[in-house]
């Protein structure tokens, strides 16, 4: 950077009123009377509202979706588990309820504590997913983010 | 006077009402950072309530350690220039500095220039032409009145570079005043 021209601007920018006839000193002068003028703001009177109405729409349709979404999925869970007894040998047994045959329930009934414990893994496993693997995905967001 | 974090709070909870007070408190500035580095006047409004519903979506990670318009100032940037990007607009590099001074200061036409009547009319076409960095910096200086921190948490840029395009950019503009009083004392 130029000294006397950094100088010149300090001055200009500390109130240095142009005395004699510089050139510099006078277009300093000029330039920063109007770069301190706040340019037209030409925003609608109705700006803010618009946003307003823009975010409760968006609000709407997403509670919708999370909703559909939701609903798919336990749907599925309910196909899927239904499926799963079927496939892996139901028999029904009218004359008595408890004898009969559930399918892949039946199997793993004799592996209780293995079962427990594989639910209990993956549950504990997305908990630890939840709070620190996607914490750490949010900060990365947040700094490549704005 | 709402207090800042109390009115982040609010809005966090879902108080419309305090956004749009949140709103109200920062649209001069985002309408000036935004008008500054997008020339279509039809896109800027728009460009102006997507930097808000974008504090809206990340106001729940505004942490306060910087001011909240220096946090809305950041995202009001960096949209501007998602934008000034997908328009295809060069934005990143600075031109070559010596050989943009000369194409700023002397290729305008003279007759172009005594033609402008109006100073603050002058002054603005000029900023125009300057590159992006040059114009938020300018912006954020002398019509927000931030300090150079804030200038480089906004931009991301370091404190010398922003303190050398602040000297710069002024320091183009000058030269083009003194070349149009020059022809206005010919006259």
């Amino acid at each position: 950077m130029n000294v006397h021209e950094e100088e010149l601007q300090k001055s200009i920018e500390a109130g240095l009123q142009p005395t004699g006839h510089d050139p510099d000193v006078q277009a300093y002068h000029e330039v920063f009377t109007r770069l301190s003028r706040e340019p037209e703001v030409s925003l609608s009177p109705a700006f803010a509202d618009q946003i307003v109405a823009q975010l409760l729409e968006r609000k709407k349709h997403s509670s919708f979706r999370d909703f559909f979404w939701f609903g798919i999925g336990i749907i599925s869970l309910v196909i899927a588990f239904v499926v799963a007894i079927v496939k892996s040998g139901l028999m029904f047994n009218m004359d008595f309820l408890f004898a009969m045959n559930l399918g892949f329930l039946k199997n793993i009934a004799g592996y209780t504590g293995l079962f427990i414990f594989g639910v209990a893994f993956i549950t504990i496993l997305n908990l630890l997913e939840k709070k620190f693997i996607s914490e750490k995905g949010d900060m990365l967001s947040r700094r490549n983010d704005y | 006077m709402i207090e800042e974090r109390a009115l982040v709070q609010k809005v966090l909870e879902g108080d419309m009402q305090a956004f749009r007070l949140l709103i109200h408190r920062h649209q001069r500035l985002v309408a000036h950072m935004i008008g500054r580095l997008v020339k279509g006047s039809g896109e800027r409004e728009e460009l102006c309530q997507d930097v808000f519903l974008r504090v809206h979506e990340k106001l729940g990670e505004f942490t306060f350690q910087s001011k909240l318009s220096t946090w809305i100032a950041t995202i009001a940037y960096r949209h501007a220039i998602n934008h000034l990007r997908k328009q295809k607009m060069l934005f990143s590099d600075l031109p070559d500095e010596e050989s943009f001074t000369k194409r700023f200061i002397e290729e305008e036409n003279p007759e172009t220039i005594t033609e402008e009547k109006d100073m603050d009319a002058l002054v603005t076409r000029l900023i125009e032409k300057l590159p992006v960095q040059y114009k938020t910096i300018l912006t954020l200086y002398h019509e927000e009145h931030m300090s150079y921190p804030e200038i480089c948490e906004v931009t991301g840029l370091p404190d010398g570079t922003v303190k050398s395009y602040l000297f710069r950019a002024r320091n183009l503009l000058k030269e083009k005043v003194k070349k149009y009083l020059g022809k206005e004392e010919l006259l």
